[in-house]
Protein backbone atom coordinates (compact mmCIF):
# COMPACT_ATOMS: atom_id res chain seq x y z
CA UNK A 1 0.00 0.00 0.00
CA UNK A 2 0.92 3.38 -0.93
CA UNK A 3 0.86 6.14 2.51
CA UNK A 4 0.37 9.78 0.91
CA UNK A 5 0.80 12.11 3.49
CA UNK A 6 -0.15 15.72 2.93
CA UNK A 7 1.68 18.16 4.98
CA UNK A 8 -0.27 21.59 6.32
CA UNK A 9 1.43 24.25 8.01
CA UNK A 10 -1.12 26.66 9.92
CA UNK A 11 -3.42 25.42 7.27
CA UNK A 12 -1.68 26.36 4.17
CA UNK A 13 -0.76 22.84 1.96
CA UNK A 14 2.82 22.76 2.10
CA UNK A 15 4.19 19.25 1.06
CA UNK A 16 3.41 15.80 -0.08
CA UNK A 17 4.88 12.55 0.49
CA UNK A 18 4.10 9.16 -1.43
CA UNK A 19 6.40 5.89 0.43
CA UNK A 20 5.48 2.60 0.24
CA UNK A 21 5.07 -0.02 -2.71
CA UNK A 22 1.47 -0.15 -3.87
CA UNK A 23 1.02 -3.95 -4.05
CA UNK A 24 -1.25 -3.86 -7.19
CA UNK A 25 0.36 -6.02 -9.52
CA UNK A 26 4.50 -5.92 -10.16
CA UNK A 27 7.05 -3.62 -12.12
CA UNK A 28 5.34 -2.88 -15.49
CA UNK A 29 2.00 -3.84 -15.08
CA UNK A 30 1.44 -1.98 -11.84
CA UNK A 31 -0.87 1.33 -13.11
CA UNK A 32 -1.64 2.20 -9.20
CA UNK A 33 1.73 2.92 -9.24
CA UNK A 34 2.00 4.66 -12.63
CA UNK A 35 -0.74 6.67 -11.21
CA UNK A 36 0.82 8.24 -8.02
CA UNK A 37 4.02 8.18 -9.67
CA UNK A 38 2.62 10.31 -12.38
CA UNK A 39 1.20 13.12 -10.23
CA UNK A 40 4.45 13.35 -7.95
CA UNK A 41 6.91 13.64 -10.93
CA UNK A 42 4.41 16.21 -12.21
CA UNK A 43 4.79 17.97 -8.96
CA UNK A 44 8.45 17.64 -8.94
CA UNK A 45 8.54 18.75 -12.64
CA UNK A 46 6.72 21.97 -11.65
CA UNK A 47 8.05 23.17 -8.76
CA UNK A 48 11.81 22.87 -9.60
CA UNK A 49 13.52 25.63 -8.21
CA UNK A 50 10.92 26.46 -5.40
CA UNK A 51 10.43 22.97 -3.67
CA UNK A 52 12.31 20.76 -1.97
CA UNK A 53 12.11 16.83 -3.44
CA UNK A 54 13.56 13.88 -1.70
CA UNK A 55 13.89 10.98 -3.89
CA UNK A 56 14.57 7.34 -2.16
CA UNK A 57 14.08 3.86 -4.87
CA UNK A 58 14.71 1.81 -2.05
CA UNK A 59 12.12 2.60 0.56
CA UNK A 60 10.38 4.05 -2.38
CA UNK A 61 9.56 7.31 -1.52
CA UNK A 62 9.00 10.52 -2.95
CA UNK A 63 8.43 13.66 -1.02
CA UNK A 64 7.89 17.16 -2.07
CA UNK A 65 8.32 20.01 0.33
CA UNK A 66 7.82 23.87 -0.14
CA UNK A 67 8.05 27.05 1.63
CA UNK A 68 4.60 27.84 3.53
CA UNK A 69 4.54 31.70 1.54
CA UNK A 70 5.01 30.26 -1.96
CA UNK A 71 1.81 28.39 -2.05
CA UNK A 72 -0.37 30.90 -3.12
CA UNK A 73 0.81 31.17 -6.56
CA UNK A 74 1.47 27.68 -6.31
CA UNK A 75 -1.70 26.68 -5.15
CA UNK A 76 -3.49 25.72 -8.39
CA UNK A 77 -0.71 22.60 -8.72
CA UNK A 78 -0.30 21.53 -5.66
CA UNK A 79 -4.31 20.86 -4.58
CA UNK A 80 -4.82 19.78 -8.09
CA UNK A 81 -2.23 17.00 -7.52
CA UNK A 82 -3.19 16.73 -3.80
CA UNK A 83 -7.26 16.27 -4.98
CA UNK A 84 -5.81 14.16 -7.69
CA UNK A 85 -4.21 11.72 -5.08
CA UNK A 86 -6.79 11.76 -2.89
CA UNK A 87 -9.49 10.86 -5.88
CA UNK A 88 -7.02 7.67 -6.05
CA UNK A 89 -6.59 6.64 -2.93
CA UNK A 90 -10.90 6.89 -2.83
CA UNK A 91 -11.03 4.64 -5.47
CA UNK A 92 -8.32 1.93 -4.81
CA UNK A 93 -8.83 2.32 -1.03
CA UNK A 94 -6.72 -1.49 -0.86
CA UNK A 95 -3.55 0.42 -2.51
CA UNK A 96 -3.13 3.76 -1.38
CA UNK A 97 -4.50 5.75 1.93
CA UNK A 98 -4.07 9.34 2.11
CA UNK A 99 -3.60 10.88 5.76
CA UNK A 100 -2.93 14.67 6.60
CA UNK A 101 -0.52 16.01 8.64
CA UNK A 102 -0.89 19.11 10.42
CA UNK A 103 1.28 21.45 12.39
CA UNK B 1 15.51 17.57 -16.72
CA UNK B 2 14.29 15.09 -14.87
CA UNK B 3 13.40 11.55 -15.78
CA UNK B 4 9.48 9.61 -15.28
CA UNK B 5 9.93 6.74 -13.81
CA UNK B 6 6.30 5.10 -14.21
CA UNK B 7 6.44 2.21 -11.89
CA UNK B 8 8.16 4.31 -8.97
CA UNK B 9 6.08 2.47 -6.45
CA UNK B 10 5.73 -0.74 -7.85
CA UNK B 11 7.35 -4.11 -6.82
CA UNK B 12 10.21 -4.99 -8.78
CA UNK B 13 9.12 -8.05 -11.01
CA UNK B 14 9.77 -11.46 -8.91
CA UNK B 15 13.05 -12.94 -9.95
CA UNK B 16 10.40 -16.39 -10.56
CA UNK B 17 12.22 -19.36 -8.53
CA UNK B 18 13.14 -22.63 -9.32
CA UNK B 19 11.56 -25.92 -8.59
CA UNK B 20 14.98 -27.49 -8.12
CA UNK B 21 17.00 -27.60 -4.97
CA UNK B 22 16.82 -30.48 -3.06
CA UNK B 23 18.86 -33.16 -2.36
CA UNK B 24 18.81 -36.42 -0.26
CA UNK B 25 20.89 -36.79 2.58
CA UNK B 26 24.93 -38.17 1.86
CA UNK B 27 25.06 -42.02 2.27
CA UNK B 28 28.79 -42.21 2.32
CA UNK B 29 29.07 -45.23 0.25
CA UNK B 30 32.19 -46.53 -1.44
CA UNK B 31 35.76 -48.55 -0.58
CA UNK B 32 36.75 -48.58 2.93
CA UNK B 33 39.55 -50.53 2.70
CA UNK B 34 41.90 -50.26 -0.17
CA UNK B 35 44.31 -53.55 -1.09
CA UNK B 36 46.94 -54.34 0.50
CA UNK B 37 45.79 -53.37 3.71
CA UNK B 38 45.44 -55.57 6.97
CA UNK B 39 42.71 -55.47 8.83
CA UNK B 40 41.07 -57.22 11.98
CA UNK B 41 38.06 -60.08 11.44
CA UNK B 42 34.51 -57.87 10.92
CA UNK B 43 36.41 -54.77 9.62
CA UNK B 44 33.88 -53.23 6.97
CA UNK B 45 35.60 -53.12 3.46
CA UNK B 46 33.40 -51.65 1.08
CA UNK B 47 29.43 -49.51 1.81
CA UNK B 48 27.88 -50.34 -1.29
CA UNK B 49 24.37 -50.07 -2.88
CA UNK B 50 23.95 -53.27 -4.70
CA UNK B 51 26.71 -55.73 -5.46
CA UNK B 52 29.18 -53.42 -7.23
CA UNK B 53 32.05 -55.56 -5.57
CA UNK B 54 31.41 -58.85 -4.57
CA UNK B 55 32.52 -60.94 -2.08
CA UNK B 56 35.51 -62.92 -2.30
CA UNK B 57 37.33 -66.04 0.07
CA UNK B 58 36.72 -64.61 3.84
CA UNK B 59 34.72 -61.66 2.88
CA UNK B 60 31.30 -61.67 4.18
CA UNK B 61 27.67 -59.69 2.95
CA UNK B 62 25.50 -58.19 4.98
CA UNK B 63 21.66 -57.25 3.82
CA UNK B 64 22.47 -54.05 3.23
CA UNK B 65 25.54 -55.23 0.63
CA UNK B 66 27.87 -54.20 2.93
CA UNK B 67 31.31 -56.50 2.44
CA UNK B 68 33.19 -57.07 5.86
CA UNK B 69 36.46 -59.26 6.97
CA UNK B 70 35.32 -62.88 8.00
CA UNK B 71 39.28 -63.22 9.33
CA UNK B 72 42.27 -60.96 10.07
CA UNK B 73 44.57 -60.45 7.15
CA UNK B 74 45.47 -58.53 4.01
CA UNK B 75 42.88 -57.20 1.62
CA UNK B 76 43.04 -58.35 -2.20
CA UNK B 77 40.74 -57.21 -5.14
CA UNK B 78 40.79 -59.00 -8.53
CA UNK B 79 38.30 -59.10 -11.28
CA UNK B 80 36.90 -62.39 -12.78
CA UNK B 81 34.12 -62.45 -15.52
CA UNK B 82 33.32 -58.93 -15.63
CA UNK B 83 33.18 -58.67 -11.84
CA UNK B 84 35.21 -57.18 -8.82
CA UNK B 85 35.78 -59.43 -6.15
CA UNK B 86 37.37 -58.46 -2.55
CA UNK B 87 38.92 -60.81 -0.79
CA UNK B 88 41.07 -61.27 2.71
CA UNK B 89 44.04 -63.27 2.50
CA UNK B 90 44.21 -65.04 6.31
CA UNK B 91 47.85 -64.02 8.06
CA UNK B 92 48.53 -67.55 8.90
CA UNK B 93 47.84 -68.61 4.94
CA UNK B 94 50.48 -65.47 3.98
CA UNK B 95 52.91 -67.89 6.45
Amino acid sequence: MIEVKLFYQYGTLTGIESRGHSGYSHSGTDIICAAVSTLMQAVMLGLEGVAHNTIDERVPLMRVMWPVNEQEKISLLTSTIAESLAQIAKENPAYVKVMEVRK
Amino acid sequence: MMRFNLQFFAHKKGQGSSTNGRDSQPKYRGIKVFAGQTVNAGSILVRQCGTKVHPGKHVGLGRDFTLFALVPGKVNYHKKMGRKYVSVESAEAAE
